[in-house]
């Protein structure tokens, strides 16, 4: 690892102002994934700026108006985050979803900001001898290569996963990013945070040097909204998610007035099953409709020599996942 | 393996092999105190030091069916010398001696004895010293130890998920020295089975040849949730090809666990699975050729 400097803010002002977009600069939130990169020689800043000094609350809080939104500091920890009883009893999703984050002392210490940045866990893209198309090479070896983890839907020229567990149930919900800088912010739509590798192939998110994450906005459900998360994964301790779902269900009985499905582990993005929702807009939950939506959000996977399996399994848990969330009105083992 | 005798009563094993977690320095202890009648916690098992007498290599699981007779061998041979310092003391001859529970007596009339500290204040000099050595096994000598494992597993046919749920093993290892040491080490053995048999894979890039997952993250090793319960059955042997009667129990206990988990996996789903780790790829792989 290389020398860096070391400069801790008082202010989140302070912070996004030393952080003007300058070459070598890097934030630090909890560091997980950082510490990574700089030991795989990934990167090499210059100077880290901890975000964690920052005093006050305002980034590590998450606070609710009921009927309005709820708002999550980036620097709320995923342990926070999943155990949070609002975020629980309304946004079931993205409470699994964060409970299910690699381990319970990452969890204590990785942020909700940190973990929406971070980046791929494609072995060629982590492997400092690989120059890959992500790292300004020009080739993706994974097309060739072991890519028995790599994307089935909405990959090329990169075949990467998208590796946040909470960005597709947030997708789900249709929450807001809100980004600042040296002078200014903006809002966007999560969806439109991160970035296909067909638009850039190197880069994940629209995130520019000198801007940081504030907070996440989540509109609060309206009506009766039902939620589930799933992930599959080879080990169930510490391990990435094979393929991962989100469901969002608003219910009117038992009938799906509107449905947002949205995979993860399954593309370079997270990935919102348009199809699978469509299936179930305007019918009434069951097995059947929740197997016919899981058929239609594969509908059009692409897969490599490695990765064919991920398309069954990506199926179930789109199944098993709408059954999660729907498993007070629909009878029978989700899981069956 | 050299055993001292202390005047001041204190009782020393040294060797120079080292204790990879497998128990060495207990069971050092444990001969040297069976031997010479005393506590296992009033011998000191010094181990690990290069200035110590020479001892097997880490490996092979030889460590405690190599040292263990060469401690017997070393604690006896201190032993008579301390008998032969003491009889004169009970007006007795050293043959007839014997040690026991912290004492040294006439065989053939017990009240008559030592205290263990008694015998040694009449060292001359500092300490009696023995440096004992491991000698062939008996004619006879099988070698090799036997174990059987059960696995319990349960399949999730739509996803090709293994979860382990229990694994019995049976081991052999000869005399057991330690119940709980060998208990320990079969359980260790079935953790790292399970590991192999379910997640384990050295991924090279076809392309490069290099390593793609050599790092704690990718290659895959089972955690805490991932392991099973195990129910570990030390089987005694006592084959008497040796002054211990053990033989080694370092690596035999991870052969079986990955063909038990295999078989119960093919129990589960009629299909086999011949290539580890058994994957969810693999298990859906090897249900559509069942059903094709």
């Amino acid at each position: 690892m290389n020398r860096f400097e070391y400069v801790s803010p008082r202010t989140f002002a302070e912070a996004v102002a030393v952080l003007a977009p300058k070459e070598g600069d890097v934030a630090k939130a909890g560091g997980v994934d950082l510490l990574d990169l700089m030991k795989e020689g990934l990167l090499a800043p210059r100077r880290l700026v901890n975000l964690l000094g920052v005093a006050g609350d305002d980034l590590r809080s998450i606070g609710h108006r009921p009927g309005d939104s709820l708002r999550i500091g980036a620097l709320v920890r995923i342990a926070d985050l999943a155990k949070d009883p609002t975020v629980r009893d309304r946004f079931a999703a993205l409470a699994e979803s964060a409970a299910h984050v690699a381990t319970p002392q990452i969890r204590n210490m990785a942020t909700v900001g940190g973990n929406l940045c971070q980046r791929p866990r494609c072995w060629y893209f982590r492997g400092i001898k690989f120059p890959c198309l992500r790292k300004g090479g020009d080739l993706c070896f994974a097309v060739d290569g072991l890519n028995r983890y790599h994307a089935i839907l909405g990959g090329g020229p990169c075949y990467i996963v998208q590796a946040s567990s909470i960005a597709p149930a947030l997708l789900a919900f249709g929450a807001r990013i809100r980004i600042v800088r040296a002078g200014g912010e903006r809002e966007i739509p999560i969806e439109r945070f991160y970035v296909p590798p067909d638009d850039d192939v190197e880069r994940e998110t629209v995130l520019a040097p000198g801007e940081l994450i504030a907070e996440v906005i989540v509109p609060d459900p309206k009506g009766t909204t039902l939620s589930g998360f799933r992930e599959y994964r080879e080990k169930q301790s510490f391990d990435w998610a094979l393929v991962a779902a989100s469901v969002v269900l608003d219910v009117d009985g038992t009938m799906c007035r509107d449905a947002r499905i949205v995979l993860g582990a399954v593309a370079p993005i997270p990935w919102r099953a348009a199809a699978a929702a469509d299936a179930l807009r305007g019918k009434t939950l069951s097995r059947e409709t929740a197997g016919q939506a899981a058929d239609a959000a594969l509908r059009g996977a692409d897969p490599m020599a490695e990765n064919a399996y991920k398309i069954p399994l990506a199926r179930s848990v789109v199944f098993r996942t709408i059954l999660r969330a729907a498993r007070r009105i629909v009878p029978g083992d989700p899981e069956a | 393996m050299t055993v001292i005798i202390h005047r001041d009563g204190r009782v020393e094993a040294r060797n120079g092999a080292q204790d990879i977690g497998t128990g060495t320095r207990t069971l050092v202890a444990l001969i040297a105190a069976e031997e010479l009648g005393l506590r296992v916690s009033d011998v000191e098992a010094k181990i690990g030091d290069t200035s110590f007498p020479v001892g097997p290599a880490s490996g092979g699981s030889v460590t405690a069916p190599t040292l263990t007779p060469a401690v017997r061998d070393a604690a006896y041979h201190a032993k008579r010398k301390l008998f032969e310092v003491a009889a004169p003391k009970l007006s007795a001859k050293p043959d007839d001696l014997a040690a026991a529970a912290g004492r040294i007596f006439l065989g053939s009339d017990p009240r008559r004895g030592l205290t263990w500290k008694e015998a040694c204040a009449l060292i001359e000099g500092e300490s009696i010293e023995y440096t004992g050595e491991r000698s062939p096994n008996y004619a006879g000598y099988r070698g090799g130890v036997a174990g059987v494992q059960f696995a319990d597993v349960e399949v999730d046919t739509e996803t090709g998920i293994v979860r382990v749920i229990e694994v019995v093993a049976v081991q052999d290892c000869g005399r057991v020295m330690d119940r709980l040491l060998v208990e320990s080490q079969i359980i260790g053995g079935v953790l790292q089975g399970t590991s192999y048999a379910l997640f384990e894979e050295r991924l090279l890039d076809p392309a490069t040849g290099r390593m793609v997952n050599a790092n704690m993250e990718e290659y895959k090793i089972l955690g805490s949730v991932d392991s099973p319960k195990i129910t570990a059955i030390p089987f005694d042997v006592y084959n008497g090809m040796n002054n211990i009667g053990c033989m080694g129990l370092g690596e035999p206990p991870v052969i079986p666990t990955a063909a038990a988990i295999g078989n119960a996996v093919y129990n589960a789903i009629g299909a086999r699975i011949r290539e580890l780790p058994i994957t969810p790829a693999r298990v859906l792989a090897a249900l559509a050729g069942r059903k094709g």
